[in-house]
């Protein structure tokens, strides 16, 4: 630090100090796995994640959803879900390829990232906390460009985590694992399917 | 005949005490904030202003309400860069309200800070390393004041767009939707400028 931030953080204790004294350390937020949907974005430059409660029975392991305005909502819920999306997804003439993390794979963090410090503005990502979906802007991927979908495996709770990278998808990924995944926590009871055509199984 | 020298220069701080408690965790957090937030907050002021002092008393202000309030910062609620930010903006909207109604200056909870030779460097220093950043400001101009800064805490510090909504009090939806309009038009001046060359 500087000399200005150095003696201003003194002046601060030594005058405004006493104010600490009352204050409770905030808390952080805790992580609560693997019941919970989480999502928003990761510490994981370049990345963002849905990260979905496992459901047994009745639950389809993918849905693919056009949602009619160039977008498509993605939701994985089985490992199994993988291909079947892949294949809509190709039907579909979508630059989106999801894969599964497994060791061994290359690592999330070497593949050739697009936009690394603007996760948000990922292919106009979105992620739908309710539904435990990752929507992408299908239109708005550039030519040569691919939105990687990683799909992480069961253990530590479901998740998704989406990047765009340059050039095709590897057909597996390593490095990512659950606890890198932020915590804005809320519960979800199902994964719905968005309100467009939606294909599931 | 003697010559007698005035140091500007301070006595070292004293270590620092031996925290303990929520008290001393609450101290601990209070400057891991302060340490990783202080020069993006500088940043932010030298954008503003190219006079020093002020700098250094807008920063000084926005970390004396920030310790102040420590107590009610939720991390819940969103991360302290986006904490920190909002004070700052709040601190320095306050500033121009001041201004704006030739008051001599702002209630000041820190008081004003007078700065050493060294720090007055520093800060100068800052201030024309921020000269892009103010430039930038510039071309902002024509932009409603919200998106004016939802572009430069977005795209000059660095802030997430869902910190950068916390900071200015909107949702991330509006703040992803006035980014992106926000964008389109600066895309527009750009190309009615470059077709005008």
């Amino acid at each position: 630090m500087t000399k200005f931030a150095d003696e201003l953080f003194s002046d601060l204790m030594s005058e405004h100090g006493s104010a600490l004294a009352t204050a409770r350390p905030p808390v952080r937020r805790a992580v609560a796995r693997p019941v919970w949907l989480a999502a928003g974005v990761v510490g994981m430059a370049g990345a963002i994640t849905a990260a979905v409660t496992v459901f047994s029975g009745g639950t389809p392991a993918y849905a693919v959803t056009d949602n009619g305005d160039g977008t498509v909502s993605i939701s994985i819920s089985q490992l199994s879900g993988v291909d079947g999306a892949n294949l809509k997804l190709r039907s579909m003439g979508d630059r989106i390829a999801v894969v599964p993390v497994r060791d061994g794979c290359p690592a999330f963090d070497s593949l050739p990232m697009v936009h690394p410090d603007v996760p948000t503005e990922i292919a106009g990502a979105t992620v739908n906390t309710r539904r435990g979906t990752i929507t992408v802007n299908a239109r708005g991927i550039p030519k040569g460009e691919t939105a990687l979908v990683a799909v992480l495996p069961p253990a530590d709770g479901f998740g998704l985590v989406m990047a765009l990278i340059n050039g095709p998808a590897p057909s597996c990924v390593s490095g990512i694992s659950a606890p890198q995944l932020d915590t804005t926590h809320v519960h979800v009871s199902k994964i719905g399917a968005g309100t467009g055509r939606t294909d599931g199984h | 005949m003697s010559e007698t020298v005035e140091s500007t220069e301070r006595p070292p701080s004293p270590p620092p005490k031996q925290r303990t408690g929520a008290a001393g965790a609450a101290a601990a957090e209070f400057e891991r904030i302060y340490r990783a937030q202080v020069d993006a907050v500088t940043a932010f002021f030298a954008r503003r202003s190219a006079e020093p002092q002020a700098v250094a008393d807008l920063t000084a202000d926005t970390f004396v309400q920030a310790i102040t309030s420590f107590g009610t910062f939720d991390p819940r609620r969103g991360t302290p860069r986006a904490w920190v930010f909002g004070i700052a903006r709040r601190v320095y909207a306050a500033h121009c309200d001041a201004a704006t109604h030739h008051r001599d200056r702002v209630q000041r909870m820190a008081g004003r800070r007078e700065l050493d030779p060294d720090q007055f460097e520093e800060l100068v220093d800052r201030i024309d390393a921020q000269r892009a950043g103010r430039d930038l400001l510039v071309q902002l101009a024509d932009l409603p004041e919200s998106d004016r800064l939802l572009v430069e805490l977005v795209d000059i510090d660095g802030l997430k767009v869902k910190e950068a909504a916390v900071a200015l009090g909107m949702t991330p939806g509006a703040a992803r939707m006035r980014l992106m309009r926000a964008r389109t038009r600066l895309r527009g001046t750009e190309t009615t400028k470059g077709e005008k060359k």
